[in-house]
């Protein structure tokens, strides 16, 4: 039984009590649907009553609130016995990631949970263990990203010391600002083209909507930046991990693209993305020298063959390009997992 | 029409499609390249690469057709390609004033990246929606006119036009080489080089990186 079902029991105890001597109208918000419909008492209702009777229904009360006390003390257990178990299997997870680490000092301070632990250097140490175990082949369960990314981003906002509430109104404001116009129009006509199901079809156009909020609510958040394209096939991924909280994708959009890509990665005439290129390059020759060898080759003949002159181009050229798009496509994985 | 490995290529040229987004470039490139129309999947991201052989005046052609993203700040990134290029066609939707209206900054920056013999041609695309039609072909072709360019007319969806804007520009870039490089033919063309080109590459083969993306 989840921790919600036991505040309700809470709920609902309190509310029988109280309801004994006052007005009783909540009563009825019981978690069983099966139990008899509960009788509403009022002052007026219990001074019409003998005192027989109000013994008895004293009585009645109080076996009831026994039974209730009863089930919240199992349900405490339960969750005693979930949470105990849940501990052993981070330790377990823990364990793991250290046995992978370096064994350095900062390794053996790792410590793996869902939740990020209070407090900066649990933090921090929760972090290194996230950090180790998206590392791994495998990255992060799918179902853990959407906690996971959300306790890194919201740290990042709140470090940040701004007032994000006010932010959220600013960035999903339905009046419009004087940049919206033309990148608004832009956005549009990106929204069909993400690359990802949920958001293509004639039949999404919720979906789309929430899409092009997140986008106009990112670009009004970093004008420099604005929209890129790109940016709707990250944010229709995030969106999709965030069960399409448009808020919670803002603010993961706000952390990958702000804190996690180098400065300005989207901005100006991508600069920083001829940089990535270059890297890869020098990687794609460091780790894969045969194909990078191959398409050296294949570069060299495409200059030799082409129509005359020094063509500077195409195919290595290409395999930048796709290489950019790698590159970027594994940041995304980066973060995202 | 499609190539086989070890065949005999005449001449290899590389096209370079830019416009604003959305005209349908990438449209008309899977269109000519595989014969299939679909509604976009995945906006261009940087640069995307099909390639198809053909035969114009009994030349083997192979053209390598490169895709470009037409945000404002991918320019820089994609003009690097205009240099290589035979041929740029420009591209915009008759439907949209907006795309037409910056045809001639594409068109500039074009001349300006490009070598001399570069090729330039001017496409309407999405000729198939006439009601929302906001270009008309006779300004249109009175742009092309007074870029000295020629100006083609096409829908993606159709069919409609696209082979013959290709072939036409394939032509126009057989005639540019053939006066460009006069003084070398016709040896140049059948030199055991250009024999290479044609294997390792597939005809009509997407390199765009998305396409095995992990998402």
């Amino acid at each position: 039984m989840s921790v919600a079902e036991c505040s309700s029991i809470r709920l609902s105890i309190s509310s029988s009590v109280d309801g004994s001597s006052t007005d009783c109208s909540s009563v009825s918000e019981g978690i069983h649907t099966n139990e008899p419909p509960r009788v509403s008492h009022t002052s007026t209702t219990l001074q019409k009553l003998g005192v027989e009777e109000l013994k008895e229904l004293m009585l009645d009360l109080s076996n009831k609130v026994n039974q209730k006390n009863t089930q919240l003390v199992k349900c405490l257990r339960n969750r005693e016995r979930h949470r105990n178990r849940a501990a052993k299997h981070f330790d377990m997870v823990t364990a793991i990631i250290q046995a992978w680490s370096t064994k350095s000092s900062a390794d053996a301070k790792m410590k793996f949970t869902i939740e990020p632990p209070a407090g900066d250097a649990n933090f921090a140490q929760w972090k290194d263990a996230i950090t180790s175990l998206v590392r791994r082949p495998v990255g992060l369960p799918s179902h853990f990203r959407s906690s996971i990314w959300l306790s890194l981003a919201t740290r990042y906002i709140k470090d940040l010391r701004i007032d994000w509430n006010k932010v959220l109104q600013f960035a999903f404001n339905d009046k419009c600002n004087p940049d919206d116009d033309a990148l608004g129009a832009q956005i549009v006509k990106d929204l069909h083209r993400t690359g990802c199901s949920t958001f293509s079809g004639i039949e999404n156009e919720e979906d789309r909507v929430i899409l092009q909020r997140v986008l106009l609510g990112y670009a009004r958040w970093n004008k420099v930046t604005g929209y890129c394209q790109g940016f709707n096939v990250l944010a229709a991924f995030i969106l999709n991990v965030t069960n399409k909280n448009e808020a919670d994708a803002l603010k993961i959009m706000v952390y990958l693209v702000d804190h996690m890509l180098p400065k300005e990665y989207f901005a100006h005439n991508l600069r920083a993305l001829t940089v990535d290129m270059a890297v890869f390059r020098t990687y794609l020759a460091m780790k894969l020298p045969k194909l990078s060898a191959h398409l050296t080759k294949l570069q060299q003949e495409s200059c030799d063959d082409c129509n005359g002159g020094n063509v500077d181009l195409p195919l290595l050229m290409s395999s930048q390009c796709s290489g950019s798009s790698l590159c970027l496509l594994l940041v995304y994985q980066w973060l995202l997992c | 029409m499609e190539s086989s490995s070890n065949e005999h290529i005449d001449y290899v040229f590389k096209v370079v499609l830019i416009g604003d987004c959305g005209v349908g470039k990438s449209s008309l490139l899977l269109r000519y390249s595989d014969d299939f129309f679909q509604e976009s999947y995945l906006c261009t991201i940087g640069v995307d690469l099909r390639i198809r052989t053909i035969s114009v005046d009994d030349k083997r052609v192979k053209l390598q057709m490169w895709d470009t993203a037409g945000q404002e700040r991918f320019k820089t990134l994609c003009g690097h390609y205009y240099r290589g290029a035979e041929a740029i066609i420009i591209v915009f939707d008759v439907t949209s004033e907006n795309s037409f209206s910056n045809v001639l900054r594409w068109y500039e920056e074009a001349r300006q990246l490009s070598r001399q013999d570069t090729v330039l041609v001017l496409l309407g695309n999405k000729s198939d929606m006439a009601d929302s039609r906001a270009v008309s072909t006779e300004r249109a072709q009175s742009l092309a006119a007074s870029l000295n360019i020629a100006y083609f007319e096409s829908s993606a969806k159709l069919c409609d036009n696209v082979k013959e804007t290709f072939t036409a520009t394939t032509r126009k870039m057989m005639e540019a080489y053939q006066k460009h490089h006069r003084a070398h033919l016709p040896d140049d063309l059948t030199n055991s080089k250009s024999l290479h080109m044609s294997q390792p590459i597939k005809s009509s083969t997407s390199l765009n990186c998305f396409d095995c993306s992990i998402m």
